[in-house]
């Protein structure tokens, strides 16, 4: 039986990654990272990627690592008030700041590197931010969503308990602790929410009425936060024949959780990334979005994931 | 293989859903092993009549898939005269020697799907090699992230690791130290191999730093390693007040320095006493060996618990026979979190297996490891297995 060694030298990175420092006139900065696939081909299109609320750049290391491996050029961000290495802390996180964050990145992408149009990934509460920017820059050509939160003030009711939303400011408490360790603010919070319009689910649907650009949104059914029928009514796919749903069986809110699902996921995300790339800008119909979204050319190992989770934790700060 | 291929599809194709699902694709990658493995709620926590009812679903299945893939494991099955898949006592399962591994290369998936092929440290002879492919290696890291559980619950910024062993780089394919490096993975960590005085300075500072910035310290590494570590900061007159702040996790046993074991229990009051822990249920150990994928950890009682995707028993070294839970025998394991290759497994330890509530208060099945295998006769006896696989 032939033997088939592989030893540690010979296994490829998929991806190879450099940090830049978006610095701002205020003084604060966002951190980026920039992956890009291996190969001397021609790059297949942009992505950005924004992480979920408490989630770090290195947590979206495999999403990463099959675009790259499929031929995308991958950007990611610590959004301000966030817990990487940009500035600020997570306690002062509002929607407005993650969407000031997303929207600097953008620009920055813009003027330095050239990147004039792309396509988003924005997993949990930054989809909720990102359907309000796709639906107010044009240059964003597709979006895709995972377990993306519609309908705030219900998801943050569901993580916390308690609909904090209905308090009036003098009786709400201090801080609420997320996912038991993680202590946000909630006056700055609030306000912003119901100041800049983040809470009702009707505003999220009359933003995405205005997008036009294709979508698709994955959603876990046994997510106990986003629950699937939010996000059908915000997409209004009887309508919207350029969006669709990937509805992910047997996964809660963590889509990293189990990793056979996690794999059929990445493999039909990186398959939609590829089959948005194609649509034409402005010329979405209901045929853009084929029935089916194409097969991956390459898919990173196991090896080639540890080996990049472990490269970009080295990386991070904490 | 114990899990179905992810398939994706529309709506509209299976089920002719109506044309308000247009727009709709179902994904369904779950399967059985994994959904247990990767449960949002521990395995410990399961009663053990479920526990028993799990397993013993998930190894039939194991058991038709690798009857299904390993032609030489199939070969091996109809020859052994076992019963029927459906109607075969997992006692009965025929098992492979850890010797066979030794000699011949036994896979249940194509060559292009193994990531790698791991070897034994060898430190008896002819190491063993055992291909694995991407979901024995995931089933395996959730082996070991659905068991921290039982040393405690760390979130992943609070905790930096000193491994004792080479880092990432420079592992290889020696599966001990590859699995020590994917700690890298889960938490912050440094590698560091106590070679010599300078290096166990270096891991002396290391640990007194890292216990100044972070809040909890796991110091991971085989039981000499942590001695060495502790005779040296003895002599330099170092002494660590980590309270209830730091964690020692010994892993791979003693391997060419039997000569220098010590009793667990004094082991684990000198590194305790060194480390300024408060308590020796900080000092732990966990198991594992290159034929078998599921890591196996030590409560705070120290007692290894099984998660239910294995199947252990101690065995009669004549007759291969599972004896009584408590008494000792030859250790035996039906693993269905590998899909690799059939790891239906009779080892060379000698073992105690127990089951019931375990003095931590959780219920299920636990092992004692005791000692290798010494007699002549029961080591004659793995070998003929292997011979007998041999000619399959």
């Amino acid at each position: 039986m032939p033997r088939d060694e592989k030893s540690e030298s010979e296994i490829p990175a998929a991806v190879t990654t450099e940090e830049s420092v978006l610095r701002l006139d205020d003084g604060r900065q966002i951190v980026i990272w920039h992956s890009r696939p291996q190969s001397e081909a021609p790059l297949r299109g942009t992505v950005l990627l924004a992480p979920g609320f408490c989630g770090r750049m290195y947590s979206l290391a495999a999403t990463a690592a099959y675009l790259c491996a499929n031929g995308f050029a991958v950007y990611r961000y610590d959004p301000l008030d966030h817990r990487g290495p940009s500035s600020g802390e997570l306690a002062d996180f509002t929607m407005s700041t993650g969407r000031f964050s997303m929207d600097q990145v953008l620009d920055w992408l813009a003027r330095e590197r050239g990147v004039e149009s792309l396509g988003v990934i924005a997993t949990s509460l930054s989809a909720r931010i990102a359907y309000r920017v796709a639906s107010e820059r044009a240059k964003i050509r597709y979006l895709v969503t995972a377990v993306g939160v519609t309908d705030l003030r219900a998801t943050l009711t569901r993580v916390f308990g308690v609909d904090h939303m209905a308090s009036p400011p003098a009786e709400l408490p201090p801080t609420v602790v997320f996912e038991d360790r993680h202590h946000i603010r909630t006056l700055g919070f609030a306000t912003d929410a119901h100041e800049r319009g983040w809470n009702p689910a009707a505003t999220t649907r009359v933003e995405l009425d205005r997008a036009t650009l294709p979508i698709v949104a994955f959603i876990a059914r046994d997510d106990d936060w986003v629950l699937e029928r939010e996000v059908e009514e915000a997409l209004d796919l009887a309508n919207h024949p350029e969006r669709r749903m990937c509805k992910l069986e047997g996964s809660g809110h963590n889509l990293a959780k189990n990793p056979r699902i996690a794999q059929a996921m990445l493999r039909e995300l990186t398959g939609a990334v590829m089959a948005l790339e194609n649509c034409t800008s402005g010329e979405v119909q209901r045929a853009a979005l084929p029935p089916s979204f194409p097969a991956l050319e390459r898919e990173p190992t196991f090896e080639m994931l540890t080996t990049q989770v472990i490269a970009e934790r080295r990386r991070s700060t904490r | 293989m114990t899990h179905a291929a992810p398939t994706s599809h529309p709506v509209g194709e299976e089920s002719g859903a109506a044309a308000a699902d247009a727009g709709v694709r179902i994904i369904d990658a779950r399967t059985a092993i994994d959904g247990l493995i990767f449960a949002e709620d521990p395995w410990y926590e399961l009663p053990l009549d479920r526990q028993r009812e799990l397993g013993e679903a998930l190894i039939r299945q194991a058991l038709r898939e690798h009857l299904a893939r390993c032609p030489a494991y199939r070969d091996y099955y109809e020859r052994s005269g076992a019963a029927e898949p459906e109607a075969v006592a997992l006692a009965d399962i025929p098992l492979v020697s850890t010797r066979v591994f030794k000699f011949a290369d036994l896979r249940s998936v194509e060559p292009e799907a193994v990531e790698r092929w791991y070897r034994s440290s060898g430190t008896s002879g002819q190491p063993s090699r055992v291909p694995r492919d991407r979901a024995s290696l995931e089933r395996m890291v959730g082996s070991v992230h659905g068991s921290v559980g039982l040393l405690a619950d760390w979130d992943e910024d609070e905790v930096a690791v000193i491994n004792l062993g080479p880092g990432r780089e420079r592992v290889e394919d020696v599966w001990f130290q590859y699995v020590m490096s994917l700690i890298e993975a889960l938490y912050w960590s440094e590698s560091r191999v106590p070679r010599d005085e300078a290096a166990l300075d270096e891991i002396s500072s290391l640990a007194q730093a890292l216990l100044a910035d972070y809040e909890h310290l796991i110091v991971v590494g085989p039981p000499f390693h942590v001695l060495d570590l502790c005779e040296h900061m003895e002599r330099r007159g170092v002494q660590l007040q980590a309270g209830e702040r730091a964690t020692i996790l010994t892993a791979g046993g003693w391997k060419r320095f039997g000569g220098r074991a010590i009793p667990k229990p004094q082991f684990r009051a000198a590194v305790a006493r060194r480390f300024g822990l408060a308590s020796e249920a900080q000092v732990r150990d966990v198991f594992n060996q290159v034929e078998l994928n599921t890591v196996l950890f030590e409560c705070e009682a120290h007692e290894k618990h099984v998660p239910p995707w294995v199947h252990v028993a101690a065995r009669d070294p004549e007759t291969l026979q599972p004896v009584g839970f408590g008494e000792e025998g030859m250790m035996s394991y039906l693993d269905a979190s590998c899909s690799a290759y059939p790891c239906f497994i009779v080892t060379e330890d000698v073992g105690i297996v127990r089951q019931g509530r375990c003095a931590c208060g959780r219920e299920g099945t636990r092992v004692e490891i005791l000692r290798r295998l010494e007699s002549r006769a029961a080591k004659g006896c793995a070998l003929k297995m292997g011979q007998i696989h041999a000619k399959g």
